[in-house]
C-alpha cells in the first residue's frame, strides 16, 4: 500500500503540475507574405488570440482597431502613407507568441499589436522590441506593461489599475458620499491586488484614516466565500460601500453569494469585473456600479466612443461584451499619433516622442505617458450603474490623488 | 458561541460538496487503481448543460444535466480507459489527463472561453438569518444530499451484487475476474457512479457560484483529490471523512488568520497537507497497514 501510495503521489505531483498549466505546445506557423519593410504603406501586425482564453478579451478590442484603421486611412492614413492590418493568432499560448511575432515581423510589420494582458501579451512586445519596433497591448492594466517590466518599446492602450481603483474611490466618497468601505480582494492575478490596493490607498486619502473598515481574499475559483461573508456580517456596522476586486466568474460568483446572504449595501466593482457576460449569475442585479473603461451600451458623453459602439453593433448584431473594445481604438490612436510625432515608425523614435509628456488624445480623453509609465494613469475612468441587466453611465473622472505606484 | 455555529455550518456545506467529489475519485481509484484527471470535466460537462438547458422547468434541467454527468462517465470509460485496461497507473493518468483538456478545449471550440452566467432562481442560493447564524437553504440541501448520497452509496456496494463485486474487484481485481465477476460491467457501474457524484456535486457548486466555465471543474478536482490524499487513497469512507476535514480545515483558516495572510491560506492548507503525508502517508483514516480499498 504504502509504496503503491507513493507512486500515485509522484503521479499526482506531475498531474497538478501539468494542470496548473506548464503545458508545451508545438509551433506549426506556416507561409509568409512577403517582405513589405520600407513600402509605401504602413504595416500594423497584431499578434492577438483568435481563440483560447484570451480571445474573449482580444477580439472585441480587434474590432475596434479595424474601425480606427478605417477612420484613420479616410483622413489620409499615417505619415501619408496608408495603414494595412495583418493579423496571427497566438492561441492565447504564451510560448507560441514570439513565433507568430516573428512571422508578423518578417511581414514587414512597422508596429505591434498583442494581447491583453502583460503576461500573455509581453512575450510578442518582446519580440517586437528586438525588432526595434514599438508595440501596444490591447488593454493590459498593469503599470509593468512598459519599462518597469523590461518593455522599453512596449505600451499598453489599458489604463494603470491603481489610476482606475483611485478614481472609483474618489467618486465614491465624494460623488456618493459613503465614508467607509469594505474589500474583496481576489489575489489569483496580479492586476487585482493592485487594484484593491490602490482603492485602499485613495479611499483612506479621500475618505479618512480607519475609512476601510477590512479586507479580506478569496480565490477566483472557490466554490464558496461562506466564512467571508460570516466576517462581513459579524462587523459591528455595515461597511457604506462593499469593494469587489476581481474578474469573472469568481467576482460574479462572489456577488451572487454576497447578495443571497441579504448584504444589500451598494457594491462597487473593478474594470476586469466588466462584463455583461455574468450578470445572469446574480438575480436582481442592483445597487451595482463597475468602473470601466467608457459606456458600451450607449449614452456615453463622447460621440466618438458611442459611434465605435453604434459600428459594433451594426457587425456583430450585439453590444460588445464590455468597454474594453475602446482600448482597441485607443490602440491605433496611441500608434498613429506617435508616429505622427515623431515623424518615423523607427521604435525609438515614436517611443520617445509618445513618452514627452505631450497627451494623447483619445476616444474618452487625454491620455499621458512617461519614461516610467507605458499606461496611462491619467486617462479619464468611467463609472457605470449596473441595474435592470444593463450598464448605464454614471459618471467619468480622473482622480485628482494617485497612489504610489512601485516602478521595481 | 455563535461563531462556532457559523463556522460548523460554513464548514459542513463545502465539505459536503467536496465528499461528493472525493467520493468519485476514490471509486475510481478503489476499482482500477486509476486517479482520474478528467473527473472535475464532468462537473464541467454537468454545467454547460445546465446552462444549455435555459429555459426548461428546473428539475426536469436538473434530470437532464445528471444524466448528461453519468452519460460522460460511462463515455470516458467506454470510449478511452477501456482500451487501455491493466495500464501502469502513470499510463491511466496521463490519458485521464488528455480526455480533461480535449473536453476542456472543446468547451472552448464549442461554448467560448469566456465564464458564462447560469440563471437559477434566487432562492436557490438565498440566505436567512436563523438566530444570528447566517444559514442558507441551499447549505442545509448541501448537507442532507451528500449525507443521503453517502448512505445510498453504502447501500449500493454492501447490499447489491454490483456493489460486492466492485469491492471484490478493488481488492484483487485478477481474483475477482477469475471467480467470475465481468470487470467491465463492474468498472463501467463505477464509472457511471462517479459521474452521478460529480453532477451532483456540480449542481451543487453552480447553486451556489452561478457561473461556468471551461476549466470550472479544476479547483473542485484538486479538492476531491487532496481529500482522498488526506483521507486515504481509495478507501471510500476515508476519502468522505478526508473531503470534511479539508472543508473544515480550509474555512477554519479563511476565518482564523489576521487579514494580511489570509492570501497565504492556499499556502497553509496545503502545506498542512504536505505534514499528513509525511507524519502518516497512508492517509488519516486508515488503521491498518495494509487497508482494504472500497
Amino acid at each position: 500500500m504504502n509504496g503503491k501510495m507513493r507512486g500515485s503521489l509522484v503521479v499526482l505531483a506531475a498531474g497538478a503540475l501539468v494542470l496548473t498549466g506548464c503545458t508545451a505546445t508545438a509551433t506549426n506557423q506556416g507561409g509568409d507574405g512577403g517582405d513589405n519593410a520600407g513600402g509605401d504603406e504602413i504595416i500594423i501586425g497584431a499578434v492577438i488570440a483568435e481563440t483560447g482564453v484570451m480571445n474573449q478579451y482580444d477580439l472585441p478590442a480587434m474590432a475596434a482597431v479595424e474601425m480606427a484603421i478605417e477612420d484613420l486611412n479616410a483622413e489620409g492614413g499615417i505619415l501619408g502613407r496608408q495603414v494595412r492590418l495583418i493579423q496571427e493568432d497566438y492561441k492565447s499560448e504564451r510560448n507560441l507568441a514570439p513565433t507568430v511575432a516573428q512571422e508578423v515581423i518578417n511581414q514587414g510589420a512597422d508596429a505591434l499589436i498583442v494581447s491583453c494582458d502583460y503576461d500573455f501579451g509581453s512575450p510578442a512586445a518582446l519580440a517586437a522590441q528586438s525588432a526595434g519596433l514599438i508595440s501596444v497591448s490591447l488593454c493590459a492594466g498593469s503599470p509593468r506593461f512598459g519599462p518597469i517590466g523590461g518593455l522599453d518599446l512596449g505600451f499598453s492602450a489599458g489604463m494603470v489599475s491603481q489610476a482606475t481603483a483611485a478614481a472609483a474611490a474618489e467618486w465614491a466618497n465624494t460623488e456618493q458620499g459613503w465614508k467607509t468601505a469594505y474589500v474583496l480582494e481576489d489575489p489569483t492575478l496580479r492586476v487585482d491586488t493592485d487594484w484593491a490596493n490602490g482603492f485602499i490607498d485613495a479611499f483612506e486619502h479621500f475618505a479618512g484614516e480607519g475609512a476601510v473598515l477590512g479586507k479580506d481574499t478569496f480565490q477566483n475559483s472557490d466554490p464558496s466565500i461562506n466564512a467571508q461573508i460570516s466576517k462581513i456580517q459579524a462587523l459591528p456596522t455595515p461597511p457604506e460601500v462593499l469593494v469587489i476586486s476581481s474578474y469573472a466568474p469568481g467576482g460574479a460568483s462572489a456577488l451572487r453569494q454576497v447578495r443571497a446572504a441579504g448584504i444589500d449595501v451598494p457594491v462597487l466593482l473593478n474594470d476586469a469585473l466588466d462584463s455583461t457576460g455574468w450578470f445572469d449569475a446574480v438575480p436582481d442585479l442592483a445597487n451595482t456600479w463597475v468602473a470601466n473603461h467608457a459606456q458600451y451600451h450607449g449614452g456615453d458623453p463622447s460621440d466618438k466612443v458611442n459611434e465605435i459602439i453604434d459600428r459594433y453593433v451594426e457587425a456583430q448584431g450585439d453590444f460588445p461584451p464590455s468597454s474594453l473594445i475602446v482600448d482597441g481604438y485607443i490602440a491605433m490612436q496611441m500608434i498613429a499619433q506617435g508616429m505622427e510625432r515623431a515623424d518615423s515608425t523607427e521604435g525609438e523614435a515614436v517611443t520617445a516622442a509618445l513618452e514627452d509628456g505631450t497627451p494623447v488624445e483619445t476616444v474618452v480623453g487625454p491620455a499621458t505617458f512617461s519614461e516610467t509609465l507605458h499606461t496611462a494613469a491619467d486617462r479619464p475612468v468611467t463609472i457605470a450603474a449596473l441595474e435592470g441587466g444593463e450598464p448605464t453611465f454614471a459618471a467619468r473622472l480622473t482622480a485628482s490623488y494617485l497612489p504610489e505606484i512601485a516602478t521595481e | 458561541m455563535n461563531a462556532v455555529f457559523q463556522f460548523l455550518i460554513d464548514a459542513l456545506s463545502l465539505g459536503s460538496i467536496y465528499a461528493c467529489i472525493a467520493l468519485g475519485i476514490a471509486l475510481i481509484f478503489g476499482v482500477m487503481n486509476l486517479v482520474n484527471l478528467a473527473h472535475g470535466e464532468l462537473i464541467m460537462v454537468t454545467g454547460y448543460t445546465l446552462l444549455l438547458t435555459h429555459g426548461l422547468p428546473l428539475p426536469l434541467r436538473i434530470i437532464i444535466a445528471i444524466t448528461a454527468g453519468v452519460l460522460a462517465g460511462i463515455l470516458m470509460d467506454k470510449l478511452a480507459f477501456r482500451f487501455i485496461r491493466g495500464a501502469k497507473p502513470a499510463t491511466l493518468m496521463i490519458v485521464s489527463f488528455g480526455i480533461a483538456y480535449l473536453l476542456q478545449n472543446l468547451a472552448i471550440l464549442f461554448i467560448g472561453s469566456q465564464a458564462r452566467a447560469v440563471a437559477l432562481p434566487s432562492w436557490v442560493s438565498a440566505r436567512i438569518s436563523v438566530g444570528g447564524i447566517g444559514v442558507s437553504p441551499l447549505d442545509l440541501v448541501t448537507v442532507l444530499v451528500t449525507v443521503l448520497l453517502l448512505a445510498g452509496m453504502g447501500l449500493v456496494l454492501y447490499r447489491t451484487p454490483i456493489g460486492r463485486q466492485m469491492r471484490a474487484a478493488s481488492e484483487d481485481f485478477t481474483m475477482a475476474r477469475l471467480v467470475g465477476v465481468k470487470s467491465d460491467r463492474v468498472i463501467s457501474t463505477a464509472f457511471a457512479l462517479a459521474g452521478f457524484l460529480a453532477a451532483v456535486a456540480g449542481i451543487l457548486l453552480i447553486a451556489k457560484t452561478g457561473t461556468v466555465t471551461p476549466t470550472m471543474g479544476l479547483a473542485p478536482l484538486l479538492a476531491g483529490v487532496v481529500a482522498t490524499v488526506i483521507g486515504g487513497s481509495g478507501n471510500l469512507k476515508a476519502a468522505v471523512y478526508g473531503a470534511y476535514l479539508f472543508g473544515a480545515l480550509t474555512v477554519a483558516i479563511q476565518a482564523a488568520l489576521p487579514t494580511d495572510l489570509v492570501a497565504f491560506r492556499d499556502a497553509v492548507a496545503f502545506a498542512l497537507v504536505i505534514l499528513v503525508l509525511i507524519v502518516r502517508p497512508q492517509g488519516l483514516f486508515i488503521r491498518r497497514a495494509v487497508a482494504e480499498r472500497v
